[in-house]
């Protein structure tokens, strides 16, 4: 007998039942069911705050694009983390990214319009937004990412960019709706820069990620 | 029995009866034609998803079939990536462990084949890139040449053990990865054959094994120039 075969000897005397995975759907509903609450925490601990100007047309187009940004990332990580399944559906959230600038991209340009080079000022601590979606990205990314951690022997960057990008869309819909009066543009530099500057970190992070919490060691 | 004989039975007839596990063992494989290899390779995949099925349920006499029917295919696209030799074994190791691993990632009603060659072909390049950084990690090592000089107080025999050590340590870096383990537990941490069981995920006998290639091999590397040839 040679050790590969010593091997299989092993490993099928230890073949406990596992359970199957659930469909990427039913996966993806359980993941945002579990950002939606923590999410909801943290905005009720701030209250809400919404402004009339954020609930009219660019602004709103905007958070519905980072809202299904975060969700379509979230079914994109749940179909390419799975062995066999095509990777093509890493670009799933394409359009809904796509929506997201659009909407800020219009913001910007309206607020240019109206208020010239002033709608470009920095406003003091405007970046605390980008910490808060930081904060709160980080418990989100984390838990999907050990939601998929089998993703390490399979495509560990792709999944890992594709779960960055999801806790921190989700997270910049969240942050919205509590730090009111902020313009286009800071949204455009303090959103959208963490959620970018976050899913590269992810990226870059995830296969170091994933020998950690994954199965295959390095 | 007599409806386990049946099934059996129903299983040689049918192509898509959901064969037992006692057949993929057992049973006599009919040699295949060059025009059934395709359609065969098909009912391949089918079967070894039947028996992932019931692996995941705990049966472990379809299990073992499974990864003793899958273990000519793995070895075939290990070859491809990391050529003859040991790499190769320990590639096809590798696999299974890792099939082992996520075993639970097959979904039921999805081809097997695709699934499991997704992570032969993942697990290949990944252990090629580590070969690729083992080749340039010697390299830096070699440039490290201050590295651990023990005895100061004559300058050549630490130098001489410096350049000993050195060699010895990218001889072992240079090892596959099973072996390597197996020689870092064993010989250097002086672990005993149980204690190295637990910390890794070979067997006790597969440690042995790997041990003793891995010193065979160390040897053969660390022998003078003028010996080897």
């Amino acid at each position: 007998m040679n050790d590969t075969d010593a091997l299989i000897q092993q490993l099928s005397a230890r073949a406990a039942p596992v359970k199957r995975l659930a469909s990427p759907l039913r996966r993806t509903a359980l993941w945002l069911a579990v950002a939606t609450l923590l999410i909801a925490i943290v905005v009720a601990s701030y209250g809400l705050r919404l402004a009339p100007q954020d609930m009219a047309m660019p602004a709103a187009l905007e958070w519905i694009g980072s809202l299904l940004t975060g969700a379509l990332a979230a079914y994109a990580v749940f179909q390419v983390s799975v062995p066999g399944r095509s990777p093509a559906w890493m670009w799933l959230p394409l359009p809904a990214v796509a929506l997201w600038l659009g909407g800020l991209g219009l913001g910007c340009a309206r607020a240019l319009a109206l208020q010239g080079t002033g709608a470009f000022a920095l406003q003091p601590g405007s970046w605390d937004c980008a910490s808060a979606i930081t904060l709160i990205s980080l418990p989100l990314g984390l838990t999907l990412l050990l939601m998929v951690r089998h993703a390490g022997v399979v495509r560990p960057a792709a999944t890992a960019l594709l779960a960055g990008l999801s806790a921190a869309a989700l997270s910049a819909a969240g942050v919205s709706l509590f730090h009111e009066g902020e313009s286009a543009w800071m949204v455009l530099l303090w959103h959208a820069g963490a959620v970018v500057a976050l899913s590269a970190a992810s990226w870059l992070s995830g296969r170091r990620l994933f020998a950690w919490i994954g199965y295959a060691r390095r | 029995m007599a409806a386990a004989a049946d099934a059996r039975i129903m299983a040689s007839i049918l192509p898509f009866a959901r064969p037992l596990p006692m057949d993929a063992t057992t049973a006599p494989v009919p040699p295949r034609t060059e025009t059934e290899s395709e359609t065969a390779t098909v009912h391949d995949g089918d079967r070894w998803g039947e028996l992932m099925l019931l692996a995941q349920d705990g049966d472990r006499e379809a299990y073992h079939a499974l990864l003793l029917a899958i273990a000519p295919y793995l070895r075939g696209i290990s070859r491809r990536y990391l050529g003859h030799g040991e790499d190769c074994e320990d590639a096809v190791q590798d696999i299974l462990l890792v099939v082992h691993g996520i075993r639970h990632t097959y979904e039921r009603g999805r081809p097997f084949k695709p699934w499991l060659a997704t992570i032969a072909c993942r697990r290949c390049i990944d252990l090629l890139r580590r070969r690729t950084h083992r080749l340039r990690h010697e390299v830096d090592t070699d440039a490290d040449s201050h590295v651990s000089t023990p005895a100061r107080h004559d300058p050549a025999e630490a130098a001489e053990r410096a350049h000993a050590a050195r060699e010895v340590h990218a001889a072992v870096d240079a090892l596959p990865q099973r072996q390597r383990e197996a020689v870092r537990l064993l010989r250097l941490r002086e672990l005993s054959l149980e204690e190295a069981a637990a910390h890794s995920e070979q067997s006790t006998g597969a440690l042995k094994v790997a041990c003793h290639r891995a010193l065979k091999s160390l040897r053969r590397a660390l022998q003078p120039e003028n010996a080897k040839s």
